[in-house]
């Protein structure tokens, strides 16, 4: 064997090496960006698939779905619309905390379905949200739960009252002119 | 989907419930002439109508049994003569449109604060029905003077007057007991 086989039997491993340390690394960190994006849904999706990797995989498909979408922001009136509305369903709730946090749910969805959403069913809606707005998709969730307790009579004021507030931090960021998209909602 | 269908009534059910709260939660809410007085004016936007102050002074101040001179939205001055007895009793609010309005307003912020802080909107709400008692127990007071102004005249006191001071009572009784 001479001088050249060697040095490029070297550079070959070193190149291999380099190549799947590589790949372990972007995989990583592609794993990391998408806890980092994703917080507790990233590992609520874990428990509720029972693998990360096909979490991860769940968690692109829906990053990939949403980036299809042509999501555009409300314009002003409908905006100043929705506010008010808001705040006669909050209102509302006074005298029927049951009708309010329906009220309050289809205005989430009616809110969506303007900018872009496809609202077709509840799973499909707390996907684009977890994309979108991954610290709230834990609100949705909660109210949603409360708002089918309801349905069967068994949830009380002060949980109907919870539902409110969860609704009303997602409402009020799908409300919002400008889109940001993860980063500063987490927690 | 159920829901897609009725999205479109959610507005409208909410508006009308925020109507009908406004009429019904405030006990003390003078239901037929200042809501009556809105609707034709300005359907849109109740907010506007209370700053015609010509309205507000003719309905709170005109004594009643008076002839007085009534100016219409229109600019167009007409004069007729208030109804006395049984008209009498509905006709004028317990509190003037200004007082309602602002009684009105905060009564509402304090329902609309309910799902944040619900121990504090009821405090607030006890407060508020305080004043809103105290208002009105002032109001009668001043009334209280005038009426027996009316009738305490000794022996020289006329049937007709002290018949006009029942009409008043009576108008003031209808006001706090409907």
């Amino acid at each position: 064997m001479d001088n050249t086989s060697i040095i490029i039997i070297v550079v070959l491993v070193v190149v291999i090496i380099g190549a799947i340390l590589g790949l372990v690394f972007a995989r990583r960190k592609r794993s990391e960006q998408l806890h980092e994006h994703f917080g507790p849904e990233y590992d609520r999706t874990v428990q509720t698939v029972g693998d990360e990797k096909k979490a991860q995989t769940v968690l692109n498909e829906r990053q990939k779905h949403v980036e299809t979408l042509e999501i555009r922001p409300l314009s002003v009136s409908e905006r100043e619309r929705y506010l008010a509305d808001w705040s006669a369903v909050q209102s509302k709730f006074v005298d029927e905390p049951g009708q309010a946090i329906v009220d309050a749910d289809r205005l989430i969805i009616e809110v969506m379905q303007i900018r872009g959403y496809p609202v077709s069913d509840f799973e499909q809606r707390s996907a684009d949200i977890s994309v979108k707005y991954p610290g709230l998709v834990s609100n949705y969730r909660g109210a949603r739960e409360i708002a089918n307790k309801n349905k069967q009579q068994q949830a009380n004021t002060e949980e109907l009252r919870q539902a409110m507030i969860y609704y009303r931090s997602l409402f009020e960021e799908l409300l919002k002119p400008e889109q940001v998209v993860g980063e500063e909602k987490k927690g | 989907m159920n829901e897609q269908n009725d999205n479109s009534d959610i507005v409208e059910i909410t508006d009308k419930d925020m109507n009908s709260q406004e009429v019904y939660s405030d006990p003390f809410a003078d239901k037929v002439p200042l809501d009556a007085d809105l609707i034709p004016e300005t359907p849109m936007d109740g907010t506007v109508v209370h700053e015609t102050p010509m309205e507000e002074t003719i309905i709170h101040e005109m004594p009643i049994g008076e002839t007085v001179v009534q100016e219409t939205p229109m600019g167009e001055t007409i004069t007729h003569e208030v109804p006395i007895g049984t008209n009498a009793g509905v006709s004028a609010s317990l509190l003037n449109r200004e007082e309602s309005e602002h009684f009105r307003t905060r009564w509402n912020e304090i329902q609309g604060k309910f799902v944040d802080e619900p121990r504090s909107a009821v405090q607030q709400a006890d407060a508020l029905v305080s004043e809103v008692i105290e208002q009105i127990t002032k109001m009668f007071s001043n009334e209280h003077s005038s009426l027996e102004a009316q009738w305490k005249q000794g022996n020289d006191v006329s049937t007709e007057d002290l018949r006009k001071a029942l009409q008043r009572y009576r108008s003031f009784f209808n006001r706090l007991v409907v």
